[in-house]
């Protein structure tokens, strides 16, 4: 089934992706996000907080956000 | 607390029309791309049917000479392509819909409990809660985005980072967050991100994205480091101390650090190096209360290189002066003196 998905982790990377049904949120994070700690993230479903084992719908909107980003100074 | 719903209409189209201008202009950048890619393409077809001819004429010298343009035009032709790939991938970013705006505005009152919108200035702001880092206080700061300036080249110039309870670094007050200096944030490992929200529309994401710079410290690239964020600057170098660290010049009263302070070695009395004055003849550091002068030709000496009131230069031609005059005693000499002419 089909989502977008957006990740605001590297690039910004937001489109629509295939995702088998009965996904849930943290098999998605696990596979999208590997080696990565879900509570450094801000992850919301349809722009609302879901528990971790909410289960992915046909066109749900995922957005996963960093909450601790490494700022710089300019050059 | 709801706003009401037709200034939430307002700034969703808002936000809506500037996103839609710049897919515009993006959309004439990249039909100028194409035609340099065309150009690049042309160019080394062109060259490689030129080198096949020569060939075939046995024009080998020539031949060898169009295959190297050809070369040439291979590396401009893959640099236009990857240009193309990269512009592609942008250009194919699923924009915000007025309706995912107005969604936005609303996660962004849950996010940060409420947002505030000037449509005179056209920006939209949020505030954060206080922030502390590594035990630093900074306050809270607003984020405040200028809605004209989305989808900018460079994201950082399209928002401001206010300081609401300001604890700058010691010395620079335009430094009130170790990542931001005059308002403006560095957004580091962000800046992809947040200018793919601000070209998409996705507001509240770049508002989440610019807050978890805020609370986030990276020590290794930092206008200020923290462990340098409470202090006064040394009035000489600039250089931060702690708190009680410095020490008082007894003359000017400027604070210094520990590089910078010297005394004098006579009182030993505290002063900076303007306050001192440096003794010609040993080059020690004096007071002007310990300094005096030669009484033959006034410079200014410590009261340990005089002798007899005079500086050791003075004091040598001195003593040089009257030895030659004894010496002329001993001799026996008769002075010399010219006739007297007649008047």
């Amino acid at each position: 089934m089909r989502i977008l998905f957006i990740n605001n982790d590297g690039s910004g990377f937001a489109d629509h992706m295939e995702v088998e049904p009965n996904t849930t949120v943290d098999k998605l994070f696990t596979q999208q996000m590997a080696g990565r700690k879900a509570e450094d993230y801000l992850i919301r479903v349809n722009r609302q907080p879901v528990p971790r084992d909410y289960v992915l719908q046909e066109n749900d909107r995922v957005s996963m956000t960093p909450t601790k980003i490494e700022g710089a100074v300019a050059a | 607390m709801k706003k009401q719903q037709r200034t939430v209409f307002r700034i969703a189209n808002l936000i809506y029309a500037q996103v839609r201008a710049q897919e515009a202009t993006r959309i004439g950048n990249a039909t100028a791309e194409q035609r340099r890619l065309n150009s690049a393409l042309d160019r080394y077809a062109a060259l490689c049917r030129q080198a096949a001819k020569a060939h075939a004429r046995k024009w080998l010298a020539a031949a060898k000479r169009l295959l190297e343009q050809a070369n040439t035009a291979l590396e401009d032709l893959h640099y236009e392509i990857e240009a193309r790939r990269r512009q592609r991938h942008d250009e194919s970013l699923p924009l915000a819909s007025p309706g995912d705006v107005v969604r936005d505005l609303e996660q962004m009152e849950a996010e940060f409990h409420q947002w505030q919108c000037d449509e005179g200035t056209a920006t939209l702001s949020v505030r954060t809660d206080d922030i502390e880092l590594s035990g630093v206080y900074l306050g809270a700061f607003t984020i405040q985005l200028n809605l004209r300036q989305l989808g900018q080249s460079d994201p950082q110039s399209a928002f401001s980072i206010i300081a609401e309870d300001p604890n700058p670094a010691g010395g620079r007050d335009g430094v009130t967050h170790p990542h931001v200096k005059d308002e403006r944030l560095c957004a580091g490992e962000a800046l992809v991100p947040i200018g793919s929200a601000l070209q998409t529309g996705r507001i509240c994401d770049f508002f989440l994205l610019v807050r978890s710079v805020l609370q986030t410290y990276n020590a290794h690239s930092a206008y200020v480091p923290l462990d340098n964020w409470n202090g006064s600057p040394c009035q000489d170098c600039g250089h931060l101390m702690d708190d009680g660290e410095g020490f008082c010049c007894e003359y000017c009263e400027n604070n210094l650090c520990d590089s910078c302070i010297s005394y004098c070695r006579n009182c030993n009395n505290a002063g900076c190096l303007s306050c001192l004055e440096t003794c010609p003849a040993c080059e020690d550091r004096f007071c002007p209360n310990c300094m005096t002068t030669c009484s033959e030709c006034k410079q200014s000496c410590c009261g340990g290189c005089l002798t007899d009131g005079l500086c050791p230069t003075c004091h040598e031609e001195k003593e040089n002066n009257h030895e030659s005059d004894e010496h002329g005693n001993e001799s026996g000499a008769v002075p010399v003196t010219a006739p007297q002419h007649a008047a």
